[in-house]
């Protein structure tokens, strides 16, 4: 056996928020440097996929500004429908609303009073929730009072209210329940959606990728972490083991044991973190139940994103209605029929995520995991499924890769014992949440 | 007995005052609506000395006293148990002076499982560990923990029951029970399965929210917050269920000389400036004062009585709330005689809950928020069953008895069509055979009462309650309807707290002028 190393953290997942929150955690005290480590596990999204947003604080943290880095956000989210139907949101709002108001509907029009009054929501709300992520009733103290009540209003409503108070195209309210939603596997009809939708606009919420010339985040992270000092170990991890209540012992796949007080996952909608039963950290945000599956689609040559809009998020719902009835289908342990999917053309892949999946399956009553043969059917039924979208563009399949992050059934988050492993609230902003996260935990709170 | 008293009461409104044109005057306050809130804050009003009038528009429903649903077998309508009554309002009209009893405290809970286990647990919950251990070592630990921190919560968060403001608490805990789905917090807590289908079974009965949708788990805690007949948690028969209860609260407002007007409809409130200055009725009256509580539906009560042109738009958005997505069932069985063996004998004297299995109970709720499709037979439900025949031998023939069960989650349908009475009776009889296997067979006659709507989650409840008490922006006006109680069941509290707020109004108003 090798050498057994001692650290103050380890995150599991070298993507860009487990590589943010490394470096971010390393400079967390100004005059410590603290030991810090990342583990590559091989479940990150491929070299080339647009990653999350960096929020302001991120970015000052570790210099950005000082690298080369210019990533640009994501042009569009993009929602298919029927009939090579499609509709778009932009980052900037107010092409949004031109664009709706070219459409010819009303909605347009009500555009710039939806975006503002879903800002202004979120801002309130997420001052409030970052306080009671600390875990001393500031959710409950935060609902006292007239500002409370509205609060708490907007906690409990759901997506749909709010989008049948604001729209009338049945496409429209599709595509933002689509794109607020699936990231975070709610459906549009359950209390606290409403809150999803306001969490969309958060300006991080905007995946960005590379420019054309300069190096991509991941890679300007990379340096960040390399500069901070932060170990890189390269490999899967077999388990995590809790010594006592301030040790955790990482074992890798070649062999190596990190140990640390603590151990944080990147994010938590991934097969590692999900099979080591990660405990999100609060949020009202989070699912509640059943498993995220991404499936990466290898193609024989790159396939033409539709609208040749290569910088695009493609949602694939076909209803609100559809959204729910997913979400139900998993809740009782059923594959969707036709699983609602979202995805992004990378290359010569294109990488699908399917949130609506259950954790378990039940075959008449009985309830088993996964099996290599539910996967395989998944991978199908998303390739039918994209095939059926983009209007037969996807040819030449050469291999489908399926990883379902699923909870183990039955395995608690609220946490009675001491967490193997804490992953990040659930959040659109997913670099912010990794970093808060991993910063907090080097410094004790 | 009170009800005869009630009965021979004459009807005490002249019937000069309904005529069109007449303006009655000299009242300090009215109440609208004759439920149970309503008369808890017109005897509360009356007690303080304030000159009121009790409008029950007709509204005598409560007045009944069983109904024979089949021959010799009687059944009373509405809530048969009873497990949150606000102590306040008892205490501050000595209800149990005015017929209030119970003829069962602390029942005792039955619980049955998906693969046959039973649980016995005790009426008080403070003893449910003893329960729990017996059933699961590996949870006793942490149950214990638990219940402790429930329960001190439940009584440390009854002010926001109650809607007022939520209380500085400690305890990281209390954030989870406030936003945790039961699924989710059950998983975090405890391992075995029959404790979490026990906890879900209590938390998502009457609930509209799924056991997978946040926010769902605090309606346990609201739950455990209650008390009837002085214990914390606990679950009574009141004598003659809940017309029992209104019965007494109609005494004790007669008591504090509040003038009913039993067949007086308002129909309009009057606003004049910011302030309530009367209603006028039906018959095209006035009666005036310048407080107005109002027990009827928070659209009825703001809407139709005050008009959109006097409310905010914000607060007109609360008046209506996305309709219900699934209801209960409460079913009426007669049943011929059951087996005379100890067993059965004691579990007459108790409530008997099943406690569908984790899958079963996702399913009920899809099956529920699908509308029961057509020809398929409805899943597993939870279902409570009390004998009230137990407790008063009059309400079934000698050797028979009747059962009054509450079947959750069912589709919500405004009518009940016989469709839907036929597949809750089917649902009810194939719940009830899992409480007594062959208990089936001895059902007689089954009564299928209007579905109930689920409760929508306790924040979202608490929120709207909050915006409907304190927004309507028109002085004098108190409302105490349906939407601004809290969960499921007697409460009272709303009623009372209106009350409380209406008499220092009117001390304040007395004592600037």
């Amino acid at each position: 056996m090798k050498q057994r190393r001692q650290f103050d953290l380890v995150i599991i997942g070298a993507d860009a928020p487990g590589l943010a929150a490394a470096a971010c955690a390393a400079r967390a005290h100004p005059d410590i440097a603290m030991r810090v480590a990342v583990v590559r596990t091989g479940d990150e999204p491929p070299a080339g996929a647009a990653s999350p947003g960096v929020p302001d604080f991120v970015w000052r943290r570790l210099d950005l500004h000082l690298s080369d880095l210019k990533a640009r956000p994501v042009e569009a989210l993009v929602s298919i429908f029927d009939e090579e139907r499609s509709l778009a949101t932009y980052q900037n709002e107010r092409r949004t609303g031109r664009e709706l108001e070219r459409a010819g509907a009303d909605d347009g029009r009500l555009w710039a009073d939806y975006a503002g009054a879903r800002a202004r929501a979120w801002r309130e709300a997420e001052e409030i929730l970052r306080g009671a992520a600390k875990g001393k009733n500031a959710l409950l103290s935060g609902l006292g009072g007239a500002k409370g009540v509205r609060l708490g209003r907007r906690l409990t409503q759901s997506c749909a209210e709010i989008l049948d108070d604001h729209f009338d195209s049945e496409e429209l309210k599709t595509h933002l329940s689509s794109a607020a939603l699936m990231p975070l596997g709610l459906a549009g009809d359950e209390p606290g959606s409403g809150l999803a939708l306001a969490a969309a606009s958060d300006p991080a919420a905007w995946r960005v990728t590379a420019g054309d010339r300069g190096p991509s985040l991941v890679k300007v992270l990379e340096d960040a972490c390399a500069a901070a000092s932060v170990a890189v170990f390269e490999s899967p991890v077999r388990d995590i083991q809790v010594a006592d209540e301030k040790t955790r012992i990482v074992e890798l796949e070649n062999g190596e044991t990190l140990k640390a007080p603590m151990v944080m996952a990147g994010r938590a909608a991934c097969e590692t973190a999900a099979r080591l039963g990660a405990a999100p950290a609060f949020s009202p945000l989070a699912r509640r139940e059943g498993a995220t599956a991404e499936v990466r689609v290898k193609l024989a040559r790159p396939a033409t994103p539709p609208g040749e809009e290569a910088e695009a998020v493609f949602f694939a719902a076909g209803s609100r209605e559809a959204l729910k009835r997913a979400r139900d289908a998993a809740l009782e342990g059923r594959i969707p029929d036709d699983p609602p999917i979202f995805f992004r053309f990378v290359k010569d892949e294109i990488v699908v995520t399917a949130p609506y999946c259950p954790a378990v399956l039940y075959t008449e009553d009985e309830r088993r995991d996964w099996s290599e043969q539910d996967r395989q059917a998944l991978g199908r039924r998303i390739v039918e499924r994209l095939g059926a979208v983009l209007n037969g563009a996807v040819k030449n399949v050469r291999r489908i890769e399926v990883k379902v992050a699923a909870r183990e059934a039955g395995v608690g988050v609220v946490g009675a014992g001491p967490a193997r492993l804490i992953a990040p609230p659930a959040t659109h902003d997913e670099i912010g949440a990794a970093a808060r996260l991993a910063m907090e935990l080097v410094r004790g709170e | 007995m009170a009800s005869e008293a009630l009965r021979e009461e004459p009807p005490v409104v002249p019937v000069g005052k309904q005529q069109p044109g007449m303006i009655e005057g000299g009242l300090d306050a009215i109440v609208i609506g004759a439920n149970f809130d309503g008369l808890a804050a017109a005897a509360l009003l009356g007690k303080a000395g304030l000159k009121t009038v009790l409008l029950a528009g007709g509204d005598a429903s409560s007045e009944q006293g069983p109904r024979e649903f089949a021959p010799g077998y009687f059944c009373a309508d509405g809530d048969q148990l009873v497990d949150a009554l606000d102590p306040e309002l008892i205490a501050a009209l000595d209800l149990y002076r005015h017929g209030l009893a119970f003829a069962a405290r602390r029942l005792e809970t039955v619980y049955y499982f998906s693969d046959g286990g039973a649980l016995l647990t005790d009426g008080d919950l403070y003893r449910l560990r003893d329960a729990v251990t017996a059933m699961s070592e590996d949870d006793a630990a942490s149950f214990a923990a638990f219940s402790e921190a429930a329960l001190d919560a439940a009584r440390a968060l009854r002010p926001m029951f109650e809607g007022g403001d939520p209380p500085a608490l400690n305890g990281a805990l209390v954030d989870r029970f406030l936003h945790g789905s039961v699924e989710e917090t059950l998983d975090g807590l405890f391992t075995d399965d029959h404790l979490k289908e026990m906890l879900a079974a209590e938390a998502a009965f009457r609930a509209a929210a799924r056991p997978s949708d946040p926010y769902g788990f605090l309606s346990l805690i609201r739950r455990w917050s209650g008390e009837a007949a002085g214990l914390q948690g606990a679950i009574a028969y009141p004598e003659g269920g809940s017309a029992g209860v209104n019965k007494a609260m109609r005494r004790a407002a007669q008591a504090s000389r509040v003038d009913f007007r039993l067949a007086v409809t308002a129909k309009r409130v009057l606003v004049e400036w910011d302030s309530v200055a009367g209603v006028e009725t039906e018959g095209g009256g006035q009666i005036r004062a310048p407080i107005i509580v109002n027990a009827l539906s928070a659209e009825r009560a703001f809407a139709e009585m005050i008009g959109p042109s006097l409310i905010d738009i914000e607060f007109q958005a609360a008046l209506t709330p996305p309709p219900p997505a699934v209801a209960s069932a409460r079913v009426h069985l007669a049943l011929d005689g059951v087996p005379g063996d100890e067993r059965t004998r004691g579990n007459l004297a108790r409530r008997l809950v099943y406690a569908p299995s984790r899958i079963e109970l996702r399913r009920a709720y899809a099956a529920a928020r699908a509308g029961w499709p057509a020809g398929e037979a409805p899943p597993p439900l939870i279902m409570e069953a009390i004998f009230p025949s137990a407790f008063e031998k009059a309400l079934a023939p000698e050797g028979g008895h009747s059962a009054s069960a509450l079947l959750h989650p069912v589709p919500y349908v405004p009518e009940a069509d016989a469709n839907y009475v036929a597949a809750v009776e089917r649902a009810a009889r194939a719940a009830f055979d899992k409480l007594a296997p062959g208990a089936a067979e001895r059902i007689v006659a089954v009564d299928v009462a209007p579905p109930e709507p689920a409760a929508p989650p306790v924040l979202t409840a608490w929120t709207r309650a909050r915006a409907l008490a304190g927004a309507s922006g028109v002085k004098g006006y108190f409302f105490c309807g349906p939407e601004a109680q809290i969960g499921r069941g007697f409460i009272g509290a709303a009623g009372r707290r209106v009350a409380q707020a209406a008499i220092r109004f009117s001390r304040g108003k007395a004592a600037a002028a």
